[in-house]
């Protein structure tokens, strides 16, 4: 099983503050996304910033490992 | 170029009171004057004195015209990018920038918060970058 | 074409003199920091101490100030830096600069010391200077309401007359926060400056001026960055990604991730503490936080003051985060150096090398701590002096985390070592700004860098500071670069193979970079508003032939006259310099690449900037930018 925690926007578009989620792959993540909450929150997933136990993921084939905590965070800039 | 105040001026403050920028001075029952480099013509001054004491940039007599009939800026909410140069224009506080309607809510446009207050000097309007102010009578287009 | 219309003010004869700006000054180096450092290398001689009445301070604006061009209200102070000793400047979107130029003056030079605490007031085109003693100890907002609210000022807190070395100016509720720009006015004997006028801002080409206006405020709020999270999130926003990036600085720089992040992030704050978002007067983008702090609606803290008076001193109370940051302000201190200054002594602390009463984990003295340094009484009096001080007094220079004497900003450089080099190279000091904030590229952006390479850094680093010089000059807000990296990017994800591609082709980029520095203006002589909107609008009000090439040149221009303001100052590339728990230690202990490769990048650096190798701009780099 795989937490996934939803932040910022995103959270109120998908409705949930967490949950968790049987996934091998952060591309399996992103097709529950899409699946359960629609293609708007799978857009708004995939343009975040995308963390696996808290670091940064780069590509969606990184493989999860059980009992992990994928976060979805916004970008921002700033100075 | 600026108004100016001539001596058939009464000292009635009542102009020191309405000038957006505080270009008149003057105390009570005694001639005002305009400072000329502050003065941006915008007429409020002429338009509130009963005594035809004001003369305008080009030297002719204001006239007044009744409170009720100034104007009052409209904002266009579409086009308003809530940057407060409006807001900070306006020397006599008038303007403010609407408050979210929900948590998240980034959308905001000035608004005339105080008409009471309010000269109808144009000054909000020339200042908008946009071009989305516009001073009018009630009810006018 | 007009010609800015600056005042030479004599503190201690209270004269007042005009000072011209010639046409080729105000073409070749524009307004704002850049004219800053030109007229006081002119006029500064070297070796002046910066809190000498012999000093020279410089408040100016830039030619974009009172347009109406988006998040045009950014104005300038260029002084002696008090902490590095080199060249200073501090930007501030405060109101003061748009209201200076309404009152007839485009910038002042001030000089000497006034005989008793002054304010200097600039009204409808006159400047006197008043006794403000009745002022002295009152903090910056007690200040300001000695003036009616439709004046702009510019005032100090009890920190700048006390000479805090980090004491900042606040006009409104922003800040001119770095390098000691309050301890220069207080030395000066300035409580506060405060201005009035009607005068509008000039622009040339009003006709076309204002369609172009309106299309890049169009432009501003569409883009993902300056329409979306900067106004939902603001640059508190930032914490999330700089977390799982690696490089929030936690515990004095020790690592890059805090385990309590979500408490302190962008998202927290807009759920939990925001009351609004707001902006600077002209401003579009709106990425001011608004917060209740004892009853009262201020502004509340920006990513910086969260990073380090949060995870940086390992504390995760982002509403008492929020309190500290207002009586930072209050007390007129800038709170990157004050929080940097803390962390270091709370390290210092709890390795038993000088016990300066702080200590990580433990905010609860804080509040009071701020106030004693602000007076500096007692110890506190060595914590008003900054990290580089204190490291020379009690030891711990290699985590003294400042570059030239300046406390670094919120980035951990370790895992974003372009940053690294932007904070070494930075002229003022450990600036991410000045540095040229190439975390945006490599850590906490859309974009995927590879953030431990030293390949390309050098060659960005130049373009972004060389950029940035210029957008700060011309009066424009720094955010107003964002929109470079294209919205689609953040449509596509940092994940997908194109946003991967231009990151790729980014650091692929820099065998062209360098070649640019010599052919600019004719190499880049249009104007491209989805990357540098600023040039066409600045053409457009000043009636200046402007191009990106030759706004970028400028910008280049301009960070060569700090450059070579410092090495008359004896700074040198030994001072090009990181502490060495940065340099030398990886942050990552399984990942021995996350430290900042300095000496692979220098080299290069120095190479692309046309200078040698100790860092000196060439006779012929010099030639080409006409400076002298």
């Amino acid at each position: 099983m795989v937490k996934l925690v939803y932040h910022g926007e995103l959270r109120h578009v998908v409705g949930v503050a967490e949950e968790d989620i049987d996934a091998d792959t952060i591309k399996d993540v992103f097709r529950h996304i899409s699946d359960t909450y629609g293609k708007e929150a799978c857009g708004m997933a995939k343009s975040g910033l995308v963390a696996l136990n808290e670091k940064r993921v780069t590509g969606v084939s990184v493989r999860i490992p059980a009992g992990s905590v994928v976060g979805f965070y916004s970008f921002c800039s700033g100075g | 170029m600026a108004h100016t105040i001539t001596e058939s001026c009464i000292g009635c403050t009542l102009c020191q009171k309405v000038c957006p920028v505080f270009a008149v001075t003057g105390e009570l029952k005694e001639r005002h004057t305009v400072n000329a480099v502050r003065c941006v013509d915008c007429g409020v001054c002429g338009r509130i004195c009963a005594k035809g004491a004001v003369l305008d940039s080009g030297g002719k007599a204001t006239e007044r015209v009744a409170r009720k009939e100034w104007g009052k800026p409209y904002i266009d909410e579409a086009l308003c990018s809530a940057c407060l140069i409006c807001v900070d224009a306006c020397g006599l506080n008038c303007l403010k920038i609407s408050r979210p309607t929900y948590q998240g809510d980034i959308n905001a446009c000035a608004y005339l918060a105080d008409s009471k207050a309010c000269v109808g000097c144009g000054i909000c309007a020339d200042a908008c970058p946009l071009r989305c102010i516009r001073v009018r009578k009630a009810g006018t287009a | 074409m007009r010609l800015p219309n600056y005042a030479y003010i004599d503190l201690s004869t209270g004269t007042v003199k005009d000072y011209p700006i010639s046409k080729e000054l105000f073409t070749q180096y524009m307004g704002g920091k850049i004219l800053g450092a030109k007229l006081l290398y002119d006029l500064l001689p070297a070796g002046t101490d910066p809190l000498a009445p012999e000093s020279i301070v410089i408040i100016n604006t830039g030619p974009a100030n009172g347009t109406g061009a988006p998040s045009s209200s950014r104005f300038n102070m260029s002084f002696k830096n008090v902490l590095t000793g080199g060249i200073a400047s501090a930007n501030c979107g405060g109101r003061f600069g748009v209201m200076m130029k309404k009152a007839g003056y485009d910038g002042i030079i001030l000089a000497g010391k006034a005989p008793i605490l002054s304010a200097i007031e600039i009204v409808d085109g006159a400047i006197s200077i008043r006794d403000a003693s009745a002022y002295a100890g009152m903090d910056s907002e007690e200040t300001q309401e000695q003036w009616v609210r439709h004046w702009g000022k510019l005032v100090i807190g009890p920190a700048g007359e006390n000479l805090v070395r980090y004491a900042c100016a606040v006009s409104g509720e922003r800040v001119a926060g770095r390098c000691g720009a309050g301890a220069v006015l207080g030395a000066k004997n300035i409580k506060a400056i405060a201005a009035y006028g009607t005068q509008k801002a000039e622009v040339q080409n009003r006709e076309k001026f204002d369609p172009y206006v309106k299309k890049w405020v169009k432009f501003l709020k569409s883009h993902p960055m300056t329409g979306k999270s900067l106004p939902l999130y603001g640059t508190a926003g930032l914490v999330s990604s700089a977390n799982a990036s690696g490089v929030l600085p936690t515990r004095n720089f020790q690592k890059g991730r805090f385990e309590h992040h979500r408490h302190i992030s962008g998202e927290t704050f807009a759920e939990q503490h925001l009351t609004r978002n707001s902006g600077c007067v002209s401003c579009p983008i709106r990425c001011e936080r608004r917060v209740m702090v004892n009853g009262k609606e201020v502004k509340g803290a920006e990513f910086e003051t969260v990073g380090l008076f949060g995870s940086n001193i390992e504390n995760h109370d982002l509403a008492w985060i929020n309190e500290i940051n207002y009586h930072a302000d209050l007390l007129g201190m800038d709170t990157i150096s004050l929080a940097g200054t803390l962390a270091f002594a709370m390290e210092l602390q709890e390795k038993g090398m000088a016990d300066l009463g702080v200590s990580f984990g433990d905010k609860d003295n804080l509040l009071d701590v701020i106030e004693k340094i602000a007076r500096r009484e007692g110890i506190y009096g060595d914590l008003a002096n900054g990290s580089k001080w204190l490291a020379e007094k009690y030891g711990g220079t290699e985590f003294a985390i400042h570059a030239k004497g300046l406390e670094l900003a919120a980035y951990e450089p370790r895992n974003s070592v372009g940053m690294g080099l932007g904070y070494a190279t930075s002229n003022r000091g450990g600036c991410h700004l000045n540095g040229g904030y190439l975390a945006l590229l490599e850590s906490i952006g859309v974009l995927t860098l590879d953030k431990h390479t030293p390949k390309g850094k050098p060659e960005l680093c130049v373009m972004f500071q060389n950029l940035m010089e210029a957008v700060s000059a011309a009066g424009f807000c720094l955010f107003t670069t964002h929109t470079a990296v294209p919205a689609g990017l953040f449509k596509l994800g940092s994940m997908h193979r194109m946003t991967k591609f231009v990151s790729k082709a980014l650091i692929g980029s820099r065998f062209l970079l360098r070649p640019l520095w010599w052919c600019l203006p004719w190499l880049l002589p249009v104007n491209l508003m989805h990357l540098i909107p600023h040039s066409k609008a600045y053409g457009l009000m000043t009636g200046q032939r402007m191009t990106a090439g030759k706004f970028l040149q400028i910008g280049e221009r301009g960070f060569n006259i700090e450059r070579m303001f410092n090495l008359r100052e004896g700074l040198t590339a030994v001072d090009d310099a990181l502490p060495t728990r940065l340099t030398d230690v990886p942050q990552e202990a399984d990942v021995p690449e996350s430290v900042v490769p300095l000496a692979a990048m220098l080299p290069r650096y120095y190479k692309v900037r046309g200078w040698d190798k100790n860092g000196v701009p060439k006779p012929r780099k010099l030639k080409q930018l006409g400076v002298r």
